[in-house]
């Protein structure tokens, strides 16, 4: 019952102080700049310039075709004469001759020139892995050194950003806002009247998080169905959402109950955010996801979003949220201690 | 109903007490006054008393209960007004007193019903931030009655009170103490204390040096002269007339059934002079 007062106090301070209205805002925003402003496609690959000379080549070259259309875009040729005109006109392309027969493939790669031996090599290994798919040739190995992310539908550039957007706004925004309310419940003492009641710590500080995690649960459901419509687990993107508020927002009353006003804080506030947020480069170099990465909590979080998001995409599974749950009950029970003694020291 | 004994309080722990040895009881029903100048150890006694300070020497006791281990029984019974307008700027008058009613698990006032009972009735849907700071103080005094409290912790209730609204709330204090509630008053007006406390304890640099009722401590250190003017062919003369000298005493009877006395003054000591003669502080 007190519980459901604090909450009904702190949605209300939250009402009163345009918070809602910030998240609507931010996700209407960001749906608005994902969807119009960021390009579906970033790749910069070279453009492949392709010309089959074979006579039988037809499966071969099908094959090929379809391998090069994954990076940059893929040209057709005639001849050799148009081949080398549409390359001389793109600067960053790369010609693929096939000549010979099916039984017998010959590969002519043409080269602007510039590219690097170790490009070059990689092209041609490229050109063996895939007459060996043809049963040409079958003595390669491929080693995976990350986990190897499931095969799925190819996510356009804008919208794979969706789950940095749920983890930073959504989840981390209330490391933001708790040191706010947090400091303004400072400034005007409040604490003290409600110490003198009996009213709980734990009571006073979880309708908090309840507030903070009310405002993310908006903000993913304006925003996760404008950007990907039905295609996510929602009730994963939720739990998720619910669990990483709960984390954040613990971490963040336990760090602002160490200082009395938001220019103290500053600092501590932005390296909270900027270590939490490191995760995002595992998320934007897959191949780069050292220890310390993925001890922070936040790189599950990230993983777990972008799985269930886009089902199936992520090595990084639901499961992990368990640990989440764990940490972010630890958080709260510290956050509580600390605050009870801070209320005891006046 | 109150009992402290030995209480000690070191903020630094390094031997420096903001409360040093305080002991006193307080009866059931009495309205004590804890009188000092600030810095004296008065709020960090009252802090103590109420569960917002750690006890770390000595013992209090309050209904019984050992406040070093403050339950929810202990702040149901309990109800404190501080001096600081510690308000949610952004509720209501009515949402603060119906947010804070919801945190006691024992039948509660009406916040309209208070609201009214301090003047701000009208106010009652007005954010607390667009009060004035005599508005804030009264919603804080209405805030401390909200769970009807046995015990009642007071720190400086008329401070930045106009003297009408500072009349209103005395009344209600002394309201409280006819229907029995027990009432620590902290402050440093001496003319509240004197109206309003059975007994006063004056403490200065954490210590209490004496605990009494204003009206003895006024027979104590008062001195028994009344000041009288009057009319003398034509002209006012001014005099002291002592209340123990026979003489004096016969020259203001003679004074009075003439009827020539224009004014008269008992020159009965202030609770601020008998304070500064004490402690040799002025209340500042």
């Amino acid at each position: 019952m007190r519980l459901l007062a604090n909450t009904i106090k702190e949605v209300k301070l939250g009402w009163r102080s345009y918070y809602f209205l910030l998240v609507f805002g931010l996700a209407i925003a960001y749906f608005l700049f994902v969807t119009f402003l960021l390009p579906e496609d970033v790749s910069t690959g070279p453009d492949i310039v392709f010309l089959n000379a074979m006579d039988d080549g037809e499966m071969f070259s099908e094959t090929l075709f379809e391998s090069s259309a994954s990076n940059g875009k893929t040209l057709v040729a005639e001849s050799r004469t148009e081949l080398d005109r549409t390359m001389n006109k793109r600067f960053n392309s790369i010609g693929i001759v096939l000549k010979g027969s099916t039984s017998s493939p010959v590969v002519e790669l043409v080269f602007q020139g510039y590219e690097s031996p170790e490009v070059r090599e990689l092209l041609r290994l490229s050109i063996l892995q895939l007459t060996g798919a043809l049963g040409v040739r079958d003595n390669y190995e491929i080693d995976y050194l990350e986990a190897k992310e499931t095969e799925g539908e190819k996510i356009p550039f804008n919208k794979s950003l969706l789950p940095i957007l749920l983890m930073s706004e959504a989840i981390m925004m209330g490391m933001i806002l708790v040191f706010a309310m947090i400091f303004s419940e400072k400034s005007q003492q409040t604490i003290k009247a409600y110490g003198v009641t009996p009213g709980k710590i734990w009571e006073y500080l979880g309708a908090k998080v309840i507030m903070l995690t009310i405002l993310g649960v908006i903000f993913t459901a304006i925003l996760t169905p404008l950007v990907v419509g039905t295609q996510a687990d929602y009730l994963q993107v939720f739990l998720i959402v619910i669990l990483g508020s709960v984390l954040s927002t613990s971490v963040a009353l336990i760090v602002a109950s160490f200082y009395d006003n938001l220019s103290q804080s500053l600092v501590p506030m932005l390296a909270l955010n900027l270590i939490f947020g490191l995760p995002m480069i595992s998320f934007f170099i897959p191949g780069f996801s050292p220890l310390y990465l993925r001890i922070l909590p936040t790189y599950p979080i990230l993983f777990a979003l972008k799985d269930a998001l886009f089902r199936g995409t992520s090595s990084v599974g639901f499961s992990s949220m368990w640990l989440i749950l764990l940490e972010g009950v630890v958080a709260f029970s510290i956050a509580v201690k600390v605050y009870k003694l801070r209320v005891q020291r006046g | 109903m109150i009992e402290v004994s030995g209480l000690y309080h070191s903020y630094t722990k390094d031997g420096q007490y903001a409360v040093n040895g305080v002991s006193f009881n307080i009866n059931e029903g009495e309205i004590f006054g804890f009188l000092g100048p600030n810095g004296a150890g008065k709020s960090t006694t009252q802090k103590i008393l109420t569960g917002l300070l750690p006890l770390q020497r000595g013992s209090a006791r309050i209904d019984g209960r050992d406040v070093s281990k403050p339950d929810s029984d202990f702040y149901n019974m309990i109800g404190v007004s501080f001096e600081q307008p510690n308000l949610y700027r952004k509720l209501t008058g009515f949402e603060n007193l119906d947010y804070f009613r919801r945190m006691y698990d024992v039948p509660t006032e009406d916040p309209m019903k208070l609201l009214r009972m301090v003047g701000i009735e009208d106010a009652a849907s007005k954010r607390a931030g667009e009060y004035s700071k005599g508005m804030q103080q009264r919603l804080v005094f209405a805030r401390s009655l909200v769970n009807k409290p046995k015990i009642w912790f007071l720190d400086e209730p008329v401070s930045g009170l106009d003297p009408a609204t500072s009349a209103a709330i005395k009344e209600i204090i002394k309201q409280k103490k006819r229907e029995g509630t027990t009432i620590f008053l902290t402050t440093h007006n001496m003319h509240v204390a004197d109206e309003l406390c059975d007994r006063v304890a004056f403490i200065v640099a954490g210590e209490i040096s004496l605990i009494d009722s204003p009206r003895n401590l006024k027979l104590q250190y008062g001195e028994r002269i009344v000041d009288v003017e009057y009319k003398l062919n034509g002209t006012i003369q001014k005099e002291g007339l002592s209340m123990i000298m026979e003489e004096d005493r016969r020259k203001l009877n003679d004074l009075i059934r003439e009827g020539s006395i224009e004014t008269m003054h008992s020159k009965e000591a202030t609770l601020e002079e008998i304070f500064i003669r004490v402690t040799g502080r002025e209340l500042r």
